[in-house]
C-alpha cells in the first residue's frame, strides 16, 4: 500500500511538471468560461447581451444541453482534444520508466514487476481522470447556474471518457514497452484510434446500405409480383448482388468492430443520459410510395430513411455493458501482452 | 544449510543474451558480511550484468546461491539491499529530498523514518543546501551523491554500488570514500563495481576481476599481490645492444611479447615490447625496458642476479622490492599471457569477435 501510494503521489508530481497538463487545464478553463457566457432566458439563448429567439421552434435548454454540452464540449473537446493531449502527455510514461538507469531503480525495490506495471498503468489514467473531473465539475456548476438544470448525469462523462482513454492508453503502453519510444507510442496509438473511428463509422454505414438494399429489393419484388417485367427482374438481380457485397463487407467490419475498442460509441453513450427518450427514438418516415429522388445502388431515398430508422434502433439496442465490456476485454488482452513483455524483459 | 557469514554467495551464475552473447559464464563469488568487496573488469566483462542479476533487473540464464541468505531473485530481500545503478536517472521533477523519500517508500520504509533518514543522509552526502531543488538542476557529481544517499535510505545490510565515483570531483570522491569507510565501520557489506582502481585499493578488503564473463582473479588484495611480489633491478641500458646483453646474461627461456599500455586520456594506447621467461631454478624473470624483474620473496634470490649484472659492467640504478598495484593486477588479468594482448571489450560470443580498434 505504501508503495502504491508513493507511485500515485509520484505520478501526480509528474503530471504537475508537464506543461501539457496545464495547457489542457487552461483550455478546459477557457471553455468553461465561454460556456458561462451562454445562458437561457425564456425562449431565447443569450450570449453576453445578444439574444437568439427560438420562437418555440426548439427548447433553448435542450439546445444548450444537447448541442453545446453534448456535441461541442463533450463530443469534440473531451473526446478528441483532451484525449489527444492526454495521449501525447502520457505516451512517455512507460518509455521513461523502462529507460536505462531508471528501471534499475524501480526493479531493485521489493515490488513485483507485475504490480509495478499495473500501478504505473493506472497512474497513467490519472491525467484524464483529473482533467475530466475538474472540467465536468465546471460544466455542472455553469449549467446549473445558467439554465437552472442541475444534472448529476453529467458526471457520467468521467468514467466514460476515462474508459475511452484507457482503451487507447493500453495500446500506447504496449507500443511504449515494446519500442521504448514515446514517439512510436503516440503514432501507433493515433493509428489505432483512427482505425477504431473508421470502423465505428463505416460499419453502421454498411449496415444502413445493406438494409436499404434489402428494403429496395423487397419493394422491387412486390412490384414485379404485381406487374412482372424483365426490367424489374433485372433490377432485383442487381440489388441482390449489391446487397450481397454490402452484407459481406458489413460482416467484415462488424467483426472488426467486435474486436476493437469502441471509442466513439463509448462516449456517445453519454447522449443516452443527456437526451430525452423522445429525442433518441428514431423517426420512421410515413408509409408513402414516394420513391423519387436520387438512389444509391438502386435504393431510393425512402429505402434509406427506413433503413436509417432501423440502424438507429439497432444502435440503441447495443447496451453499455456490451460496448464497454467488449472494449475493456480488448484493452485487457493488449495489457496482458504489454505486461508480459514488461515482466519478461531484461533491462 | 546456508552459511550466514556470506552476504553474497553466488555459484555458477550464467547469462546468455540471445543464444550467442555469453555475458556471464558460470560465475562463482563470495562476499563476507561486513566487508567491502570490489568487482573489477574491462568494459563488457559482465560486471553490471552480475549486479543486475542480484538486483532482479536482469534474469539469469542460470543461478545458484544466495544473497543475504535468500535465493537470488528473492524480491522481499531487496528491502534489505541498497543499490546505486550506473548512469542512474532519477525523476527530474522531484527534489533531492522527495527523491530520497520516494525511494524510501518504495523499499517500504514508513513515512516518519523516511523523512528522518532523508534529512540525515542529505547531510551525510553534503546535499542539504540543495535538498529542495529539483533534480533537473543537479550536476553529475550531485546526482551521484543523491544516488548514494538513495542507496542507503532503507538502512540496508548490503549496498551495491555501480561506479559510485563516476563524474565526481576529487573532493567528492574522497567524501564518498569516507562514507564507504563509515558503512564498513557500521558492519554493512559494500559491493563496489568500479574502474577507479586506486580508490578500490584503498577501501576494498577483497576484489574479484571479471574478464569476458569469468572470474579471472578473486581474493584479498594482500593475497593477490603477495603472490606477485618481485624485485626490480633497474640498470643503465638504453640501446638494443644493452638489452641483448642483458638477455644473454640470464639463461632463461626468453620470449618476446608486446603489451598494449594506456598512455593518456583521449590518446591511443601504445604497444611496448618486453621479454618474459623462467630461469633454470624456476625464478620468473621479466625485462621491461631497462628494468629487470625477478619474481620471489627472498632478497637472497636477487643477489646472484645483481652480481652478474654488475660483473657485466652495467650500472645498477635502483633495487627494490615491488608489490604490484591493483592496476597492475588488473592489467595482468586482462592480458592474454601468450599473446600479451589486452582482452577486447565486450562479452564472449558477442560482435567483438571482430578486431576492435583500441
Amino acid at each position: 500500500m505504501r508503495q502504491t501510494l508513493a507511485l500515485l503521489i509520484d505520478a501526480y508530481r509528474d503530471l504537475n511538471s508537464r506543461k501539457l497538463f496545464w495547457i489542457t487545464l487552461a483550455i478546459s478553463g477557457a471553455i468553461i468560461i465561454a460556456l458561462a457566457m451562454i445562458g437561457v432566458d425564456g425562449d431565447a439563448i443569450t450570449f453576453f447581451r445578444m439574444r437568439l429567439e427560438m420562437h418555440g421552434f426548439i427548447d433553448p435548454s435542450a439546445l444548450y444541453r444537447e448541442l453545446i454540452i453534448s456535441v461541442f464540449i463533450i463530443g469534440i473537446w473531451l473526446t478528441w482534444g483532451a484525449i489527444a493531449l492526454a495521449l501525447i502527455s502520457t505516451a512517455g510514461v512507460f518509455p521513461d520508466l523502462i529507460s536505462s538507469g531508471s528501471i534499475d531503480l524501480y526493479l531493485s525495490k521489493p515490488i513485483s514487476r507485475l504490480r509495478l506495471f499495473v500501478t504505473k498503468y493506472f497512474t497513467g489514467l490519472l491525467f484524464v481522470a483529473l482533467q475530466v473531473s475538474m472540467f465536468m465539475l465546471g460544466c455542472f456548476v455553469v449549467m446549473g447556474i445558467r439554465i437552472h438544470e442541475w444534472r448529476p448525469s453529467l458526471f457520467l462523462a468521467i468514467p466514460l471518457i476515462v474508459a475511452m482513454f484507457s482503451y487507447l492508453f493500453a495500446f500506447s503502453t504496449l507500443v511504449g514497452v515494446w519500442t521504448r519510444s514515446a514517439v512510436a507510442a503516440i503514432l501507433l496509438t493515433a493509428l489505432v484510434w483512427l482505425l477504431c473511428g473508421v470502423v465505428q463509422r463505416v460499419e453502421p454505414w454498411l449496415l444502413l446500405n445493406r438494409l436499404a438494399l434489402e428494403q429496395a429489393n423487397a419493394r422491387i419484388e412486390r412490384l414485379n409480383h404485381v406487374a412482372p417485367s424483365e426490367f424489374y427482374a433485372q433490377q432485383a438481380s442487381d440489388l441482390q448482388t449489391h446487397e450481397r457485397w454490402f452484407g459481406f463487407f458489413h460482416q467484415l467490419f462488424a467483426a472488426a468492430r467486435a474486436i476493437l475498442p469502441k471509442t466513439t460509441e463509448t462516449t456517445n453513450l453519454l447522449d443516452r443520459y443527456l437526451m430525452s427518450r423522445q429525442e433518441l427514438t428514431p423517426s420512421i418516415p410515413n408509409q408513402s410510395d414516394d420513391n423519387s429522388g436520387p438512389t444509391f445502388f438502386g435504393a431510393s431515398r425512402r429505402d434509406q430513411d427506413v433503413a436509417m430508422a432501423e440502424v438507429q434502433k439497432q444502435m440503441l439496442t447495443r447496451t453499455p455493458f456490451s460496448i464497454i465490456g467488449s472494449s475493456l476485454l480488448c484493452e485487457l488482452v493488449v495489457l496482458v501482452f504489454a505486461g508480459w513483455l514488461f515482466c519478461r524483459r531484461d533491462y | 544449510m546456508a552459511d550466514n557469514s556470506w552476504a553474497i554467495d553466488l555459484r555458477n551464475v550464467a547469462k546468455i543474451y540471445g543464444r550467442r552473447v555469453h555475458a556471464l559464464q558460470g560465475i562463482s563469488m563470495q562476499v563476507r558480511r561486513g566487508e567491502v568487496f570490489g568487482l573489477l573488469g574491462p568494459n563488457g566483462a559482465g560486471k553490471s550484468t552480475l549486479v543486475k542479476i542480484m538486483m532482479t533487473v536482469v534474469r539469469p540464464t542460470h543461478a545458484e546461491g544466495q544473497v543475504l541468505g535468500q535465493r537470488v531473485g528473492h524480491k522481499p530481500t531487496l528491502a534489505r539491499i541498497g543499490y546505486l545503478p550506473e548512469n542512474h536517472r532519477f525523476p527530474r521533477y522531484l527534489t533531492g529530498r522527495q527523491t530520497l523519500e520516494f525511494f524510501a517508500a518504495m523499499t517500504k520504509v514508513d513515512r516518519a523514518t523516511a523523512r528522518k533518514r532523508a534529512a540525515e543522509l542529505l547531510e551525510t552526502v553534503r546535499m542539504q543546501e540543495w535538498a529542495n531543488q529539483k533534480i533537473a538542476m543537479y550536476s553529475k557529481g550531485m546526482l551521484q551523491r543523491i544516488g548514494l544517499a538513495q542507496a542507503m535510505v532503507n538502512d540496508p545490510d548490503l549496498i551495491l554500488l555501480d561506479e559510485p565515483t563516476d563524474g565526481v570531483d576529487p573532493v567528492g570522491r574522497r567524501e564518498i570514500m569516507e562514507v564507504l569507510h563509515s558503512l564498513r565501520q557500521r558492519g554493512k557489506t559494500v559491493f563496489i563495481n568500479s574502474h577507479a582502481l586506486s580508490e578500490l585499493e584503498t577501501i576494498c578488503d577483497r576484489v574479484a576481476i571479471l574478464v569476458k564473463g569469468q572470474v579471472a582473479r578473486q581474493g584479498t588484495i594482500a593475497d593477490l599481490t603477495f603472490a606477485r611480489l618481485r624485485f626490480e633491478i633497474e640498470v643503465e641500458a638504453s640501446s638494443h645492444e644493452d638489452i641483448n646483453r642483458l638477455l644473454k646474461l640470464f639463461p632463461a627461456n626468453w620470449q618476446e611479447s608486446q603489451m598494449v599500455i594506456p598512455t593518456a586520456p583521449h590518446l591511443p594506447p601504445k604497444a611496448v615490447s618486453f621479454w618474459r621467461g623462467q630461469l633454470p631454478d624456476g625464478t620468473r624473470v621479466e625485462l621491461r625496458g631497462a628494468a629487470l624483474h625477478l619474481g620471489g620473496l627472498e632478497a637472497a634470490r636477487a643477489q646472484p642476479a645483481l652480481d652478474r649484472i654488475r660483473a657485466a659492467g652495467f650500472v645498477v640504478r635502483r633495487l627494490q622490492q615491488v608489490r604490484p598495484t591493483l592496476e597492475e593486477l588488473f592489467m595482468e588479468a586482462i592480458t592474454d599471457p601468450t599473446t600479451g594482448q589486452l582482452a577486447t571489450p565486450g562479452a564472449a560470443g558477442g560482435p567483438t569477435r571482430k578486431a576492435v580498434a583500441l
